[in-house]
């Protein structure tokens, strides 16, 4: 689509400027992300293998709220990542559910910044929550009514959970740069976060007396829609109108 | 009656000949871009012909007409046409910087005017873009 400033169509002149680069100070930042994560437990898998379970696939798709502001170059981000939906996996009659929360910090420096893109580096801490449910599929017929009485079939395990991983994380991030006072923008983090300590697995129905511990790690590349509001003062977004 | 219609087709023949001679009054166009970040390619047209394409950190040299020239700037895909005008004279060399510019799901490459100064001090460090019509020195 062709688009044609007005006087555009008069000669072009050497007065003619091309736009600066923009430099806000300071901008608030709300952010949307879909991430591809890969979660590594290499404990529970060994368990699983050993015991003839296939155990998840590695990679599952969640989703990512954060918001943060920047300030000249620094950029601190408080993030809240959730599972899209329980993922389930059926293999050789064994079903597995599974589901990641995760809260944590990012706080950035670009050391790159250019007329259209910034790439940061970051460095954050936070804490996750992995859930895990097992069961066996089975064909036996019971009255729906007499569902909460009927006791699991063997081998069933309807939690598992790795709680309170307080894990480091690293990033790395393209993003577009802000260029108005009200900017939306698109950006992609690749990142890799790891349990500071090994955590036993625990239940909330059975309460084990010699679990197995696995350290969380996780690989993700989140694709991140933006909305930024940018500003030379700290708190001036009330009082002028945004362009 | 048969002298003038061999006359007539004469100067037709003449006036068709003179119109295929290329055109004596030329002048030249300096398009660049200096190294920019992950920065796209993208098609020039010059009065709506393709004349080339530039990628980054790359300069096209080109022999145009003279008279009113519309040079555009297109990208690939999400991109906006870019535009510049400006009136050609005989001999002289006009010098355009462009820039891309990124927005949120768009990307024009703007286009200016520059002065022989400012672009000869840029162009030191970038490189010619090949073309049928490239001159690769840009002074």
């Amino acid at each position: 689509m062709a688009h044609m400033a007005a006087g555009q169509t008069t000669d072009s002149t050497l007065l003619d400027s091309l736009p600066r680069k923009s430099n806000f100070r300071f901008g608030f930042l709300y952010e949307f992300g879909l991430n591809t994560t890969a979660t590594l437990l290499p404990e529970m898998r060994s368990f699983f293998r050993a015991n003839q379970i296939k155990p998840l696939a590695l990679s599952a798709g969640t989703v990512n709220l954060n918001f943060g502001v920047r300030i000249n170059r620094i950029k601190v981000m408080v993030q809240s990542q959730s599972s899209f939906f329980s993922r389930t996996v059926s293999t050789n009659n064994w079903v597995q559910k599974n589901g990641i929360n995760s809260q944590g910090i990012l706080v950035g420096y670009d050391v790159l910044n250019s007329f259209n893109k910034r790439v940061f580096i970051y460095v954050g801490l936070g804490g996750a929550e992995y859930n895990l449910s097992l069961y066996r599929k089975g064909v036996q017929q019971i009255p729906f009514q007499s569902v909460l009485q009927t006791p699991p079939s063997a081998g069933s395990v309807p939690s598992l959970a790795l709680r309170n991983v307080g894990f480091a994380e690293v990033a790395l991030e393209f993003s577009q740069r802000e260029k108005r006072k009200a900017s939306a923008y698109t950006a992609t983090r690749i990142g890799y976060r790891t349990g500071m300590v090994k955590k036993a697995w625990e239940s909330d129905v059975y309460t084990f007396t010699n679990p197995i511990k696995d350290r969380f790690s996780q690989f993700y590349v989140q694709f991140i829609f933006a909305y930024s509001l940018n500003g030379n003062r700290f708190v001036p977004f009330s009082r002028k109108p945004f362009r | 009656m048969k002298a003038m219609l061999i006359l007539l087709s004469l100067m037709v023949s003449i006036g068709w000949r003179a119109e295929e001679q290329p055109r004596s009054e030329v002048a030249k166009v300096v398009i660049y871009r200096q190294r920019e970040f992950d920065g796209g390619g993208y098609d020039l047209k010059l009065n709506g012909k393709l004349l080339g394409y530039l990628p980054q950190n790359r300069f096209l040299k080109v022999t145009i007409p003279t008279g009113r020239v519309k040079i555009e700037s297109e990208g690939a895909y999400l991109s906006d046409v870019k535009m510049v005008f400006f009136t050609a004279e005989q001999g002289q060399t006009y010098y355009i910087k462009a820039v891309e510019d990124i927005d949120f799901m768009t990307r024009a490459l703007l286009m200016a005017r520059v002065s022989e100064e400012q672009a000869k001090r840029e162009l030191s460090r970038i490189k010619p873009m090949e073309t049928a019509q490239t001159d690769q020195n840009h002074d």
